[in-house]
């Protein structure tokens, strides 16, 4: 079996010595890490090479933490967004997770223990999304919708009720899911499909 | 501490009255007796008197201790003028001349209880002392004068013959009589400042004495113009002194006015004096009061401009915290990381790891005070919320035992089984809360104090109490602590008050409206 290669986390923050000791953290702690003092930088280095965490400052120059995180998500659907301040409201810890994503909202002084966490949960799901989008990439979007009512738990002939087809079409159609995903039965491609979701 | 307010209308003497009480009444008699005697020697044919000092005697006794003497105050009358008329006329007193007694005073103590209460409840500039109590010695004379005009209209409807004492006259006794008696005795009752009021810078004084004697000379060389100067240099002493000069200014020109008439055998002139000296007087008072209002009014505003200032102060010094913790946050997450990384990496070294632990330690600490710091006064918008005084009492206490370094159970925190909300400003409300423990602590080094929530269904009651030290503490602050905390209470529409027990332990009450628990 292929070993996988540690995660690649980004941090971005105008201060370049905190951002700095985040990263030696890191790759202390089995990640690869680089530091960006700007969000301009770190997507440009993200367009090079996609990471599957991003640890970013909330309030910084121009472009701030929340606009990074919806430039990010275009590029990169698949990267965790983890958001870190000084200046906590409960309004931005909302918008953090329910608007912009983002796993997790720390405050600073940082929690070590807790960013460790979040970075491990993060490269984690990541690493699913990331092969899952993959997985389901070559799907045309019929076949996107069948996957999408399989996984809610339709049966052949409810999925062809609802998409106005045959119920010989629809198993035409998710035998073709099945191949091209390679999931081994229903079960797998409800967590295929919750991964890429 | 001497409570000084005014009973309320509606309560009543104790059924069962007190030698002081009684001793009170008697005194009362004895004077009203004397005063009513003296009134006489500006008695004419026709009418009793032109001035009558027992009614200014009566206006004080009522004002001072409330309406709520009237009816002992009529009986007194009553009884000191039917002896008086049976020892010295030598008559029986009617029941027409009963009436005639008490009606003053029932009049009296029905427009001082109208004010009083009104004073209570209102907050205009009208409201503002002494304007009532000037207000109420203009009105008590003319309503007592219109109830007497009234009543023996209806005699004189009912075929009795016309009365002895023309109204007018009555009115005119009346008003001097509570102008220049009644303000003396409630100056004397003012306790040990009142003599402050009266002390004047040596210029001011001599203008006002030159004033004075240019007032009576106008008066004395030019009688046609009445007592015209007399009025203008009154009221002029009144809006410029305030109302105590004003009194003393009156009350000259009651002696010269008052000797000048008791040697006049003319009643039209003697009338023409006591009219004149009657609108001075009202004129002066209204003026002095009018000034007093003001004075009072604009101290009452340099106090909340003080606190405002205050309140602008504290704004700007949270700003700056907030700015500094913001500063602090990103140096101390660095430090955090690379302290911890530091005790990690120098196991091989004891005395090394053992340093870098202990900064480790140390910044975490730090780290844990910057985020409470922030939650205290990070909020750049602080908007009126539904606050639990529990926990908000609780976070009040343990930020008190931490910036002050106490121990833990210097404080007891009592809180009821329910807890209680409140609408308003947590950063405020916590502001004001620690504010009195803080002085609480501080006043009482030695001893526990208490931190004690009550609530009814309405209002929320948070006692700070602590036992009176033997010596005063030096707190170091300037005292505005409580100042501040009681302008806090009051915009979230409480109160604050210090209560000194008598069991030797000085209470700071405060009350809340309280509001429903919000739904989580």
């Amino acid at each position: 079996m292929r070993e996988e290669l540690p995660a690649l986390v980004h941090v971005v923050d105008d201060d370049a010595d905190l951002g700095a000791a985040i990263v030696r953290l890191l790759i202390r702690n089995g990640y690869q890490a680089q530091s960006f003092l700007s969000p301009e930088t770190m997507l440009d280095a993200n367009a090079r090479q996609e990471c599957q965490c991003v640890v970013t400052d909330v309030m910084m120059g121009e472009v701030d933490g929340f606009a990074l995180a919806e430039a990010l998500r275009i590029q990169n659907p698949a990267v965790a967004i983890i958001f870190m301040t000084a200046w906590p409201t409960t309004a931005n810890a909302v918008d953090a997770v329910r608007r912009y994503g983002g796993l997790d909202y720390l405050e600073k002084p940082i929690d070590e223990a807790r960013l460790l966490a979040a970075i491990a949960e993060g490269s984690a799901w990541s690493r699913r999304r990331g092969a899952a989008l993959r997985r389901i990439e070559p799907l045309t979007a019929r076949e996107r919708e069948v996957l999408e009512l399989l996984a809610a738990g339709m049966s052949n002939k409810q999925v062809a009720a609802s998409l106005n087809l045959s119920t010989r079409t629809v198993e035409d159609h998710r035998a073709t899911v099945m191949a091209k995903t390679g999931a081994s039965g229903v079960a797998d491609l409800v967590a295929l499909f919750a991964d890429a979701k | 501490m001497k409570d000084s307010r005014i009973p309320m209308p509606g309560h009543g003497l104790p059924r069962v009255p007190s030698w002081r009480t009684i001793g009170l009444w008697a005194a009362y008699l004895v004077a009203f007796s004397i005063g009513h005697q003296i009134a006489q020697i500006w008695a004419g044919i026709s009418f009793f008197s032109l001035w009558y000092p027992a009614a200014g005697l009566r206006f004080a006794f009522l004002w001072h201790y409330g309406a709520r003497w009237t009816l002992p105050v009529a009986a007194a009358e009553l009884l000191a003028q039917s002896l008086l008329w049976s020892l010295i006329a030598h008559h029986d007193l009617s029941f027409k001349m009963a009436v005639d007694i008490i009606l003053p005073s029932l009049a009296t103590g029905s427009v001082i209880a109208v004010i009083r209460r009104e004073e209570r409840r209102n907050s205009s500039a009208s409201a503002t002392a002494p304007l009532p109590l000037a207000l109420a010695t203009i009105l008590v004379p003319t309503f007592t004068a219109l109830v007497r005009g009234g009543w023996e209209w209806m005699e004189t409807v009912q075929g009795a013959p016309a009365p002895d004492f023309p109204t007018s006259i009555f009115l005119l006794g009346d008003m001097l009589g509570i102008l220049i008696v009644a303000p003396f005795l409630l100056w004397l009752g003012e306790g040990k400042d009142r003599q402050a009021a009266l002390r004047l810078p040596w210029p001011a004084l001599r203008q006002a004495i030159l004033i004075f004697v240019l007032g009576w000379l106008l008066a004395m060389l030019l009688p046609d113009l009445r007592l015209m100067p007399v009025l203008l240099m009154m009221t002029w002493i009144g809006l410029r002194h305030g109302s105590k000069l004003a009194w003393v200014a009156i009350i000259l020109s009651s002696v010269v006015t008052l000797l000048w008439s008791a040697s006049v055998s003319d009643v039209s002139t003697r009338l023409a004096l006591h009219i004149g000296l009657a609108v001075a007087a009202v004129s002066a008072y209204l003026a002095g009061s009018y000034s007093d209002a003001q004075q009072s009014a604009r101290e009452s505003i340099a106090r909340r401009d003080r606190l405002l200032f205050q309140a602008e102060r504290l704004k700007t010094v949270r700003a700056m915290s907030v700015a500094v913790i913001h500063e602090i946050s990103q140096p101390l997450s660095t430090l955090a990381i690379e302290s911890r990384h530091l005790a990690a990496i120098s196991r091989d070294d004891a005395e090394i790891a053992e340093s870098a632990a202990l900064i480790a330690r140390k910044v975490e600490t730090l780290s844990t005070m910057i985020r409470r710091l922030r939650r205290f006064g990070g909020r750049a918008v602080d908007e009126p919320s539904p606050l639990s005084l529990g926990l908000l009492l609780s976070e009040v206490v343990q930020l008190a035992i931490g910036e002050t370094g106490q121990r833990a159970d210097r404080v007891k925190l009592v809180l009821p089984t329910t807890d209680v909300f409140v609408m308003g400003q947590e950063i405020e409300l916590t502001q004001a809360f620690l504010n009195l423990v803080r002085n609480a602590l501080s006043a009482s080094p030695a001893d526990q104090i208490t931190v004690m929530l009550t609530a009814d269904a309405q209002r929320a009651q948070v006692a700070v109490a602590n036992p009176v030290a033997g010596i005063v503490a030096d707190s170091g602050g300037f005292g505005v602590g409580n100042l501040i905390a009681g302008a806090i209470m009051m915009a979230h529409g409480g109160t604050l008050i210090r209560k000194d027990g008598e069991d030797g332990v000085i209470r700071h009450e405060t009350c809340l409206p309280t509001i429903e628990a919000p739904h989580a």
